[in-house]
């Protein structure tokens, strides 16, 4: 019975790692880096730290095609698992949202979107603060040997005091980071 | 996740054999570990309370006084899993001609599956600190995480690049109360290329 049980399991674990599986072309991939929401635990012991301080935190990624056709964009949230090593958890992405984006224009990524795709996913954040990256993959939808698509991606990160009087908090800093791309083979992923 | 063994791991396809040994200090050669060609992230990170102030300047303590805090992400983007090596290079205080380094951690062997994002903060930092018998002894460290990255055999290539990004925020530190964040940086960490050899630690 527990051979049979252990078969069925392994071959429900191969179901869904088949389904999750995709084959995708030559194409250039920028994963920006986002935090959103909201992280209240404060510092106990330091120098162990909460993954940020205690505050309110924005992020939007800005995505520019700046070539003459429009391209397919495949958009997914992976959220970051926290190591605790030796017995990290990781946490799947989400599936791959296909898109497309007409030349020159530009498309925003912003923590309300990064929920949302969670959510359509069947993953709605379970806390008030989430991070890990927006993961971009581009191409052109036109047959071709080089069917990779460059894009301009940049990511603003905002932060406020979480509010207590009821009135909205100002910005206390903000960063402009240049999300680098990287030109990845024809092939299919597990994820 | 599966977690590999780290005492031993034969790459044949690579002609390298990965051993390391625990962590010893300068003086003790068995800390010397044989690695693949790989691709290497040094993450700086700065963690804790800092409550040095000034009081000679232009002296100044290492930062200003106030609560810092790291967090580190690591994106497998590639198809298959990676193998990661992780290290703790805390920073030793040059005090010319009297420094004394400080050895870093033996290296922590994990795997990163495809596609998915790990995070490594202070309390991580700490927890690898103490689980290498080297557990920080004041409220405030800095230094590096350095991780290498490479396929698993067999692979043509064993160099695994990766997408590290580091995010350090700031408070203030005050006794009994819940500072907010007063500010934050978000740097994209380069990699370097390595060979493959053999390193001292």
């Amino acid at each position: 019975m527990r051979l049979l049980l252990t078969f069925v399991f392994l071959l429900q674990a191969a179901a869904v790692l088949a389904s999750a599986q995709i084959t995708l072309p030559a194409r250039w991939e920028y994963a920006a880096k986002f935090v959103c929401g909201t992280q209240t635990i404060p510092t106990a012991n330091p120098p162990a730290e909460p993954p940020v301080k205690v505050g309110n935190y924005a992020t939007v990624v800005n995505i520019h095609n700046p070539s003459a056709q429009t391209i397919v964009l495949l958009k997914k949230v992976a959220l970051s698992a926290p190591e605790t090593y030796p017995q990290t958890k990781l946490i799947d992405p989400t599936k791959r949202f296909q898109d497309k984006l007409t030349s020159d224009h530009t498309m925003a990524v912003d923590c309300k979107e990064i929920v949302n795709l969670l959510r359509v996913n069947g993953t709605p954040p379970a806390g008030s603060f989430i991070e890990g990256f927006l993961v971009v993959d581009s191409y052109f939808s036109t047959t071709g040997a080089n069917k990779s698509a460059v894009l301009d991606v940049v990511a603003i990160t905002t932060t406020s005091d979480i509010s207590v009087t009821g009135a909205p908090s100002q910005v206390t800093s903000h960063r402009v980071v240049e999300v680098p791309g990287r030109s990845l083979p024809a092939g299919t992923w597990p994820f | 996740m599966k977690i590999l063994p780290l005492i031993s791991l034969s790459l044949p396809l690579a002609g390298v054999a990965l051993s390391a040994g625990p962590a010893q200090g300068t003086s003790q050669p068995d800390a010397s570990i044989t690695l693949p060609a790989r691709w290497e992230y040094a993450a700086k990170f700065a963690c804790g309370v800092q409550s040095t102030p000034t009081t000679s300047p232009p002296v100044e303590p290492p930062v200003k006084v106030g609560n810092y805090a790291t967090i580190v992400n690591i994106h497998n983007p590639w198809a298959t899993s990676v193998i990661l090596q992780k290290k703790v290079a805390l920073a030793a205080p040059e005090t010319y001609p009297n420094t004394r380094l400080v050895d870093p951690t033996k290296r922590f062997q994990d795997s990163l599956t495809s596609d998915h994002v790990m995070s490594v903060d202070c309390q991580e930092i700490v927890n690898l600190l103490t689980l290498n018998g080297t557990p920080p002894t004041s409220t405030f460290i800095e230094g590096f995480l350095v991780v290498d990255s490479y396929f698993p055999p067999p692979a043509n290539s064993t160099a695994a690049a990766l997408d590290v990004v580091a995010i350090t925020t700031t408070s203030d530190a005050i006794a009994g109360a819940v500072p907010q964040v007063t500010s934050h940086d978000v740097v994209n960490v380069p990699g370097r290329s390595l060979p493959a050899g053999t390193w001292p630690f």
